[in-house]
C-alpha cells in the first residue's frame, strides 16, 4: 500500500463534489441487471404463457374430475395433480415476464426449472395418451419398466440438483465461518501488536 | 498470518456471490467514492461519470462469480472501472487516441518530484490540469487502494513503467500548481 497519510485520500475524496446516492445504487444495478424485453420477446413469453395455460386445462382437468379407483387411477390422477401445479407455476413466470416486460435476474432459474418439468410432463402425458392404449393390448411389463424409467429419471435430476445445492451451501457456510475466525484472529493480532508498540 | 484486508475482501466476494443484498450494498458503500473520483478524472464531466460508475457497477455484479482472487478485488475493481471509462471515450472520440505517451508531459528542470500533499484542494485541482496519462496515475496512487504491482496491473503496463510515469506525473502537478502559484503573485 501506498505510504501516504490516509488521511490525505480522504481530504482528496472530500474535493469531489460529484456526490451519488450509494444507498440506492444497489438498487439501480439490480435493475440494470434484469434484462428488457422487445415486443417479440414479450409475444413470445405471452404465447408460452398461453400453452402453459392450455398444460394447465389439460392436466388439471383428468386431476380434478377423474373417475374410477384402482391403484393406476391414483397414481395417474397425482401424476396430473403435479403437472397442474407445474404449468401453473410456469404460465404465472412466463405470463408476468409478459405482461411486465422484463425478464428479472432472480425468474431466470425458476423458468428454467419449470420448463424442465413442463417437459418430463409432457413426456410422461405422451405415454398415457400414445403408450397406454398399446401397453394394453401388447406389453403392460415394458410400459411399465419406459414408466418407471421416466420417473426414475425426474427424480434422480431433481435429488441430484437438491444434493449439490445444498453441498454448495454447506461449502459457502463453512469457507464463511473460517474466514470469519481468520478475520478475528488477524485483528486481534493487530490490536496485541499496537499495544505492544504503544 | 494473512493480511486482515485480504481476509475481508475474501468473505465480502464469498457473501456477493451468494447475491446477499446487505454484502453487495456493503461493497457499493466501500467502493463508489474512490471509484467515482477515479472515474471522474478519466472522463469529461460529472454525466459520464455517474454513467460509466453504473456501468462498471453492473460489470462488477456479473463478473464477480469469476473473481478468481477476491484478494485482489480493489485492483479488479479499479480495472473494471478503468476498462468501462476507456470504451466510453473510445466510443466518444474515436479519432483520437487515447492515454498518448507522457513524453510531452516531462517537465526539465524538476529532478525532485517531492509534493506538499498537506492541501487535498491544490492537488485535486492539479489533477484536474496535467495529462489523462499522468492524472490517472497519480490519482490511483494517491487513492491509495492499491500497491505498485496493483496500479500496474489496472494500467496494463509493467511495474517499472508505473514508477516512470508516477515519477513524471509529479513533476507535471509540481509544475502546474507552480505556475498556479506565480499567477496569483
Amino acid at each position: 500500500m501506498n505510504e501516504l497519510d490516509r488521511t490525505f485520500r480522504e481530504r482528496l475524496l472530500n474535493m469531489e463534489t460529484l456526490h451519488s446516492t450509494p444507498e440506492g445504487r444497489h438498487t439501480q444495478v439490480r435493475e440494470m441487471l434484469d434484462k428488457r424485453l422487445s415486443l417479440m420477446p414479450r409475444i413470445g413469453f405471452a404465447l408460452l404463457a398461453l400453452a402453459g395455460l392450455g398444460t394447465a386445462i389439460a392436466f388439471g382437468s383428468p386431476a380434478f374430475t377423474g373417475k374410477g379407483n384402482g391403484e393406476a387411477v391414483i397414481v395417474y390422477r397425482l401424476l396430473m395433480t403435479l403437472g397442474f401445479l407445474v404449468a401453473v407455476v410456469w404460465t404465472a413466470l412466463t405470463g408476468w415476464t409478459a405482461v411486465s416486460g422484463v425478464l428479472r435476474r432472480a425468474q431466470r432459474p425458476w423458468i428454467a426449472a419449470t420448463t424442465f418439468a413442463m417437459g418430463f410432463f409432457y413426456l410422461a402425458m405422451l405415454m398415457f395418451v400414445f403408450a397406454i392404449p398399446v401397453a394394453r393390448e401388447e406389453s403392460r411389463a415394458e410400459f411399465g419398466t419406459q414408466l418407471a424409467l421416466l420417473w426414475f429419471f425426474l427424480l434422480n435430476t431433481v435429488g441430484l440438483c437438491a444434493i449439490l445445492a445444498v453441498l454448495y451451501r454447506g461449502q459457502f457456510r463453512s469457507q464463511e465461518r473460517l474466514l470469519e475466525i481468520e478475520y478475528r484472529l488477524a485483528d486481534l493480532a493487530e490490536r496485541l501488536a499496537d499495544k505492544g508498540r504503544g | 498470518m494473512r493480511d486482515k484486508k485480504a481476509i475481508y475482501y475474501e468473505l465480502l466476494v464469498l457473501r456477493c456471490r451468494q447475491r446477499r443484498p446487505d454484502a453487495l450494498e456493503e461493497l457499493i458503500q466501500a467502493w463508489e467514492r474512490p471509484l467515482l473520483y477515479y472515474v471522474r478524472r478519466l472522463v469529461d464531466n460529472d454525466d459520464e461519470a455517474r454513467l460509466v460508475l453504473q456501468e462498471a457497477w453492473v460489470k462488477v455484479f456479473e463478473g464477480l462469480g469469476g473473481l478468481r482472487n477476491p484478494e485482489r478485488l480493489p485492483a479488479w475493481l479499479y480495472r473494471i472501472a478503468r476498462n468501462t471509462a476507456v470504451s466510453h471515450l473510445r466510443a466518444k472520440c474515436r479519432e483520437r487516441t487515447l492515454f498518448e505517451s507522457d513524453d510531452g508531459a516531462r517537465i526539465a528542470g524538476h529532478g525532485d518530484a517531492h509534493l506538499d500533499l498537506d492541501d487535498a484542494e491544490r492537488i485535486h485541482y492539479g489533477l484536474g490540469r496535467i495529462s489523462l496519462v499522468h492524472r490517472e496515475v497519480l490519482t490511483l496512487f494517491f487513492l491509495q487502494d492499491l500497491s505498485l504491482e496493483e496500479i500496474a496491473s489496472v494500467l496494463e503496463v509493467p511495474v517499472g513503467t508505473v514508477k516512470s510515469r508516477l515519477h513524471h506525473a509529479k513533476q507535471a502537478l509540481r509544475a502546474v500548481l507552480e505556475e498556479e502559484e506565480l499567477s496569483h503573485e
